[in-house]
């Protein structure tokens, strides 16, 4: 085995339940108990999953998301995931983000993970600009003391610096998207997962944005990043 | 035994990787990030509110009035020869603290839904911080109480704390281990079963009748029952502030000791639950 591989997906695939999970499942769970425990067979409703399309109307209701997913990526690749709505790929990075748990299989990775799924998470109004972005780089994963040696650049990244200390409320929301991104630049891990957040900000922002991540010459992973990119 | 392989991986996802010892670890490592959830909700609390801080002192006064009318004079229920405004605002200032404390734990993968679908990080972070944020309104209720106590002092009553006072630390951190536990066990159910939601605010609202909150332990004559309401794990903790703050009630620490021990049995079961639900809980919610 090479040990220059940051992340490996073997085997992995994820379930999802269709329809109102709110109705049915107490008895659905007692059968489940049922079938699994009592009489000792496996789980039937891993079974019926059948292949996600979106268009077509299933049978069952439940339905494979993604199923037995098996790559490697390398470090220092930049990998795009491309595909139709309704693939998977955010699916597959929220499983790498470790949002929610894989159905089956076993997903490895080396390095620091950096996911960014969302901008802004976190984000309050009331809060000012210069206090959410302490919020901001914590949730996401950063120390108090990388925040702090990184807060001037992230102010300055985010060309808000007029608004820093007004409450996010006030902001436009161009102005906000723009500090969250400021605060996702600059988090700096070893692997970086980013789902759709390139497309922000005006034309000028997006340029600044697309530099940034050129930039980050590190392992990273990211689905239909940059406009750009995906009209290409 | 961990292979080499093992080892070079820094991170293994599996559809069954539960946190190891309770991933108390992850929590503590993330105490930062704690920090900056309590002094978001202390800051959104006051920003939103007309009267700001006041509300806070006022909001027992009203009701310790409701007590006094429905309790002390339709009901004519005895306050242990306490004045009735002392007697009910010690128990109304716990109990708040304690039930809301309850409801955010119970509440909190529901609540923070969005945070947790965009981003991970130890959910335990969000109760944890809710417990210490609410310190904040209790400490400000405490004020009120301390108000009317040193009012009537002032008058010239009897009233004297008594050095049982000093468990007080204690009793707040018992209070915050229930509700932990508790809130964690419930809210680990609630993220499938919603009906569940409306099933225990009603058990936590008849919770209160069941705790000498608007009465004394010792007005409960009847020995099967008064032993029944030991098994109440807050009914010792509000017979031992009342006893602490102005001498009338029961302590004993054998009661103080059970109640104990059922935070350590809740919190074990609680955290069990939420760190298995929390993996998958968002595609359920």
């Amino acid at each position: 085995m090479g040990n220059n591989i940051a992340i490996e997906f073997e085997h992995v695939s994820k379930q999802y339940r269709l329809g109102l999970v709110s109705t049915k499942t107490l008895s659905h769970d007692i059968r489940r108990f049922w079938i699994t425990n009592v009489l000792g067979k496996e789980d039937p409703y891993l079974k019926i999953g059948e292949t996600n399309d979106r268009a077509s109307k299933g049978t069952s209701e439940y339905v494979w998301a993604l199923r037995d997913i098996d790559f490697k990526v390398e470090q220092g690749d930049v990998v795009g995931i491309i595909g139709k709505n309704g693939a998977g790929k955010s699916t597959l990075l929220k499983l790498l983000s470790r949002v929610t748990g894989p159905t089956t299989g076993i997903i490895r990775a080396h390095g620091r993970i950096g996911s960014l799924l969302e901008v802004g998470t976190g984000f309050h109004g009331e809060m000012t600009g210069r206090e959410n972005i302490f919020m901001n780089g914590a949730i996401l994963g950063m120390t108090r003391n990388e925040i702090q040696s990184k807060l001037d650049e992230i102010i300055d990244f985010s060309g808000c610096e007029r608004y820093i200390d007004t409450p996010v409320k006030r902001y436009s929301s161009g102005m906000t998207v723009r500090l969250g991104f400021a605060v996702a630049a600059f988090l700096e891990p070893e692997i970086l997962v980013v789902d759709e957040v390139l497309a922000v900000g005006d034309a000028e922002f997006q340029k600044k944005a697309s530099g940034k991540m050129k930039d980050v010459k590190i392992r990273a992973l990211g689905a239909n990043w940059g406009p750009q990119r995906k009209a290409a | 035994m961990k292979s080499e392989k093992d080892i070079y991986w820094t991170t293994v996802i599996t559809p069954k990787s539960y946190a190891k010892g309770f991933g108390l670890r992850d929590v503590w490592a993330k105490r930062y990030l704690i920090w900056l959830f309590i002094k978001r909700d202390i800051t959104v609390q006051f920003k939103q509110t007309i009267f700001g801080m006041g509300w806070y002192f006022v909001g027992p006064l009203f009701s310790m009035f409701m007590y006094i009318i429905v309790f002390g004079r339709i009901a004519g229920i005895p306050t242990d020869g306490v004045p009735q405004p002392v007697f009910y605002l010690s128990g109304i200032c716990l109990w708040e603290y304690f039930s809301t404390c309850l409801m955010s734990a119970s509440r909190t993968l529901q609540i923070n839904a969005g945070i947790f679908g965009k981003v991970y990080f130890p959910r335990m972070v969000m109760p944890i911080s809710m417990l210490v944020s609410k310190l904040f309104r209790f400490s400000l209720q405490l004020c009120t109480f301390a108000a009317v106590y040193i009012f009537y002092v002032a008058k010239g009553l009897e009233l004297r704390p008594t050095w049982y006072l000093l468990l007080f630390p204690v009793l707040v951190f018992l209070m915050q281990g229930l509700a932990l536990g508790l809130g964690l066990i419930i809210s680990s159910l609630t993220t499938k079963y919603r009906d569940l939601v409306n099933f225990f605010g009603v058990f936590v609202s008849l919770w209160m009748y069941a705790t000498p909150i608007v009465y004394p332990l010792s007005y409960v004559t009847d020995p099967t029952l008064h032993k029944i309401m030991l098994y109440n794990p807050l009914t010792s903790i509000i017979e031992t502030f009342k006893v602490g703050a102005y001498g009338a009630g029961e302590f004993s620490w054998t009661s103080l000791a059970y109640s104990a021990g059922c935070m350590v049995v809740l919190l074990m079961i609680g955290i069990a639950l939420f760190n298995r639900k929390e993996k998958f809980f968002i595609d359920t919610i």
